[in-house]
């Protein structure tokens, strides 16, 4: 299959400030990684950003409430007799 | 405020993109206007959820009036159970309706209730296409009124937590699998 020319986004440029200390600290974990330091900032941070992204999507329950809840996968499931109802209804943007 | 008779129609739901005008989207909720105007698209194109607006056909272009938003959910337990149950799945997969909201002005026209139903019938699609399992279609309500809002359609309340409410797979198959033989 022929390669469609791609164009690469523009890369935009990100600065922070860090104090000397921070920055020796991030400089040395950057090498122990084989990396320069930007490479390091953003690998790192973009995974920290994606982690904070999954947890908005987490639902977390105790034992018990995760028990009824296969539980309730597996019986007759409860009936929405007014859900059922409002599907009848057009809705306004039909009318 | 709420336009009685509204001289536009409205567009049925379609996923946000660039073209839908939010700029002007009010309902009264400041964190549920910002998310849609500052990282409503944004979220979706990084795949991590998808919001669908309902819009006004204006002079000046689409105008957003509603919308909600749909996310991939996990069903995670707070602690390591010694021993998971017989059959028991490590995570339950879910669709988390994580945003709701409809314009002050458009507020009291039934909007509300037609989007609500619109996202549970997409939930049942996704369900139906076994593309991705989901066992729940989950809300969080933010308060009491909203709470009796989906009350109001039989959502079932979680039992340790008040504001949540969720409908299982079985519940949409056998609402939505009667819907179909209707029709």
């Amino acid at each position: 299959m022929p390669r469609l020319a791609v164009k690469k986004p523009k890369e935009e440029r990100l600065s922070i400030r860090a104090n000397p200390n921070q920055k020796t600290v991030l400089a040395q974990a950057a090498k122990a990684r084989h990396m320069n330091l930007s490479q390091f900032v953003l690998q790192v941070s973009l995974s920290e950003a994606e982690r904070v992204l999954r947890e908005e999507t987490q639902i977390i329950v105790s034992p018990a409430e995760y028990e009824r809840l296969c539980q309730i996968m597996d019986e007759q499931p409860t009936p929405a007799p007014r859900l059922k109802a409002a599907l009848a209804k057009k809705p306004i943007w039909d009318v | 405020m709420s336009k009685i008779n509204p001289a536009a129609p409205l567009n049925p739901p379609q996923p946000l993109t660039i073209e839908h005008d939010t700029s002007a989207f009010d309902c009264g909720k400041a964190p549920l206007n910002d998310f849609l105007k500052l990282h409503a698209l944004a979220k979706q194109n990084a795949m991590l959820s998808r919001t669908y607006v309902v819009t006004e056909t204006t002079t000046n272009g689409m105008i957003v009036v509603g919308y909600y938003t749909l996310t991939h959910a996990s069903v995670l337990q707070s602690e390591t159970p010694k021993k998971l149950g017989r059959g028991m799945p490590s995570t339950i997969p879910a669709l988390l309706m994580a945003r709701f909201a409809v314009d002050r002005n458009w507020q009291g026209q039934g909007i509300g209730h037609d989007l609500f139903v619109d996202a549970t019938r997409r939930t049942w699609a996704v369900m139906q296409s076994g593309a991705a399992p989901v066992r729940f279609f989950v809300v969080d309500a933010k308060d009491e009124e909203a709470k009796a809002f989906y009350e109001r359609f039989d959502m079932i309340t979680a039992s340790e937590n008040p504001l949540r409410l969720f409908f299982s797979y079985k519940t949409l198959r056998e609402t939505f699998a009667e819907e179909i033989q209707e029709g």
